[in-house]
């Protein structure tokens, strides 16, 4: 009993943070790209991630429907990358709040896939994220063009600098998920041997 | 079979849902898309009262050639210099292609608070003491509102920083006919001169 209260703290904890986060943190998570792209998105897909994390009972058994969803989710932080959306949640406080909740659900999703999925699925969504994540990074950091008129340039470089870092990051975890899988298949064909 | 219909008609609603938002994978900045919500040209320029930088009030309708127009703002930390370079250099190339009876310059400020008469003056004695067919300009209006809805008529999108004087802004180069429409508009950034240059030369009134 007292180990369910503990969780369902947690979850009532994540969700105030994610409440705070979108009543509290704009304009001041909006005023410089980096704060609104590197520090918004991962952090309110995170607590998404922790939300579903808390309990076990979400989970998306059909390996089918788990990809049409991840599909989905890529596409969900493609989307809220396009300059034209970053401007606009930029700019106004009811598509920012938008965005979040769509990230944070998000968040929640993967957890749902990820639990049921099988290996080639889960290198092939961290290896999509990273890949996009330093298209998005080396564009922002090498065009000398302003993309989105919230921000300056001076900022839309530093944004693309640390989305490489991030993409940098999201590789070494596609390694780690790569030889975990390796590992498990040379085991497997051990105990066979 | 069936395991592979869903992942795909995900996939085919993402790109359907991109192409819509697009429209057409073609509109991804505030910029294309504001020029793309203007409508496709020809079409007429919207009604600008504007003074020159010798104080003489005129409208678009008053001039006889055509116009390769662009807007500015004189304390722009770089943007607006560049493109203005850009323009002197085009100048340049008008006159060596013996174009000039034919096409003239106008740049128009948009930072109507910052910006006056002898400002642009000085302003375009750096560019083009020379030049007689560049013309700078302040455009004459009652409101920033109704002055902004003029300029997203023409495509146009602009976006004062908070707390900042710095006005973000499309740079696109509008080329109107003598019968005032625009005619077709470029993107400094993707082309060069001697592409902007061809194409004036390929409206079909134009007769050296």
């Amino acid at each position: 009993m007292k180990h369910i209260n503990h969780k369902i703290g947690l979850r009532n904890f994540i969700i105030a943070v994610f409440v705070l986060m979108v009543i509290m943190g704009y304009p001041y998570l909006s005023e410089t790209m980096p704060r609104h792209q590197v520090i918004q998105i991962p952090m309110v897909v995170s607590l998404g991630l922790s939300l579903a994390a808390s309990g076990r009972n979400l989970k998306i058994t059909d390996q089918s429907s788990g990809i049409a969803i991840l599909i989905l989710v890529m596409a969900s932080l493609t989307f809220w990358m396009l300059p034209y959306y970053v401007d606009m949640s930029a700019m106004d406080k009811v598509i920012n709040a938008l965005r979040l909740l769509h990230l944070f659900i998000c968040g929640t999703l993967i957890v749902a896939v990820w639990r049921e999925s099988i290996f080639e699925v889960k290198i092939a969504f961290v290896a999509m994220l990273t890949s996009m994540t330093a298209a998005v990074g080396l564009a922002m950091k090498k065009f000398n063009v302003l993309l989105c008129s919230s921000f300056t340039i001076p900022e839309q470089q530093e944004t693309g600098t640390y989305l490489l870092y991030i993409s940098a990051i999201l590789f070494l975890v596609t390694i780690y998920f790569l030889f975990q899988g390796w590992i498990a298949d040379n085991t497997d064909l051990a105990d066979f041997r | 079979m069936k395991k592979i219909v869903i992942p795909i008609l995900a996939l085919g609603l993402c790109f359907g849902v991109f192409g819509f938002v697009t429209n057409g994978f073609q509109t991804f900045t505030v910029y294309s898309k504001t020029l793309h919500q203007a409508g496709p040209v020809p079409r007429a320029i919207p009604d600008l009262q504007l003074i020159d930088q010798d104080g003489n009030p005129f409208v678009f309708q008053d001039r006889e050639k055509y116009v390769l127009l662009n807007f500015m703002y004189i304390s722009c930390p770089n943007a607006c210099h560049i493109v203005n370079n850009r323009i002197s250099e085009i100048y340049q190339l008008v006159e060596a292609s013996g174009m000039q009876n034919y096409v003239e310059m106008l740049t128009i400020t948009f930072d109507t608070e910052n910006d006056n008469l002898q400002a642009i003056k000085n302003y375009r004695n750096n560019f083009a003491p020379e030049a007689d067919s560049w013309t700078f300009a302040i455009p004459i209006h009652n409101s920033k509102e109704k002055f902004n809805s003029k300029l997203k008529e023409f495509g146009l999108w602009v976006y004062q920083l908070p707390e900042s004087r710095i006005i973000n802004h499309s740079l696109y180069l509008f080329l109107i006919s003598p019968d005032n429409r625009i005619v077709s508009v470029y993107d400094p950034v993707r082309l060069n001169n001697e592409q902007i240059i061809r194409d004036i030369q390929k409206h079909e009134t134009y007769k050296p």
